[in-house]
């Protein structure tokens, strides 16, 4: 199967491999096979990479049924997968955006995962420095919010 | 006194729940009093989680953030939903910025009994109801907190998971704070 990111690289890998991807197994399904490329406009070629790597690594796991009511744990991430989210937040970020896209159950969860593990336990302002983000609650309105949840404080 | 007291909270949490009331068109007015983020979000969130679950991607919103990474939306909230359990962590989330306080006001508030009992749940949707069904409440010799301005979001709305022995226990914590500041 071929697909070209968006800046046109080629990448040429196993019909197994792509169909890890729900969005493209679905693609393959309705087309057939063709030597047309799969054009994957909304994902770069180094995050494409990333992505091929993990649905090679992962390539023979069973296709887990989504089940939404199960208990999510985020400590239960193994070493490889592991040492694959070892990247900097951009790219954690574009493998969250690239995996919601291609529709990768599994990769998703645990980039999503991985971004839980580096909330938790921090403070409101460690959260804000960690992902940059700017505070856009007047004081006023944060007392708000603050004091209709402080139930959530409570021990 | 007490007995009178649990009764009616039952009532008004019941009342709270937005399906059957034709309370619902008061709310809606008021509603319209709310900033803009506060008005659309609960409906804005509830129709992304169902596009999740069709497993659909929202395409534009990819489009804005292939500049500058930052987590769409639907992807908070499947990376929030890991921390649900952890209320210290939540409540950190909470306060990070208006967008995230919108992704973790209905984590909370879907089963606000789920973890813990806390009086404070019930003084938080005391101050949903309308002016009048407060009124109704303080002539029964029920003192309510003030409050001026009407609560940041609609928290009875969010409500997915009612648990009547936790409820029947947050009640009674919520006496006991009130006699508490009364007294």
């Amino acid at each position: 199967v071929k697909l070209t990111s968006s800046e046109g690289t080629e990448f040429i890998i196993d019909r197994k491999v792509a169909e890890k991807s729900v969005l493209l197994k679905n693609m393959l399904e309705d087309v057939g096979e063709s030597d047309m490329a799969i054009p994957l406009p909304n994902v770069t070629g180094p995050i494409l990479n990333k992505v091929i790597d993990y649905c090679t690594h992962h390539r023979d796991d069973p296709f887990v049924s989504q089940e939404d009511d199960s208990k999510k744990v985020s400590d239960d991430i193994d070493d490889w997968d592991a040492e694959f989210c070892k990247v900097d937040q951009g790219t954690l970020f574009e493998l969250i955006l690239s995996a919601n896209y291609l529709d990768i159950k599994p990769l998703l969860d645990l980039t999503c995962k991985t971004v839980a593990n580096m909330i938790k336990g921090k403070t409101p302002d460690e959260i804000r420095k960690t992902f940059n983000i700017t505070n856009d609650f007047t004081p006023e309105e944060e007392e708000h919010v603050r004091k209709e949840n402080e139930w959530c404080e409570e021990r | 006194m007490v007995k009178k007291l649990l009764k009616i909270c039952k009532r008004a949490i019941k009342k709270l729940n937005p399906r059957k009331s034709d309370q619902n068109v008061a709310q809606e007015k008021e509603n319209s009093k709310r900033p803009f983020w506060k008005k659309v979000l609960p409906q804005r969130l509830k129709r992304k989680r169902k596009d999740q679950t069709q497993n659909t991607v929202i395409r534009n919103k990819f489009k804005d953030s292939v500049s500058s990474p930052s987590l769409p939306t639907e992807c908070l909230i499947e990376v929030l939903t890991y921390v649900q359990d952890d209320l210290k962590t939540l409540n950190a989330c909470l306060l990070v910025c208006k967008e995230w306080c919108n992704v973790v006001v209905p984590l909370y508030w879907s089963r606000p009994f789920h973890c813990k009992t806390s009086g404070n749940v019930i003084n938080t949707y005391l101050q949903c109801l309308s002016k009048h069904e407060q009124q109704n409440i303080k002539a029964c010799g029920i003192k309510l907190k003030r409050n001026k301005t009407p609560p940041t979001f609609h928290y009875a709305d969010l409500l997915r998971e009612l648990s009547m022995s936790k409820l029947y226990l947050s009640v009674d914590a919520w006496i006991h704070i009130s006699q508490r500041s009364i007294s």
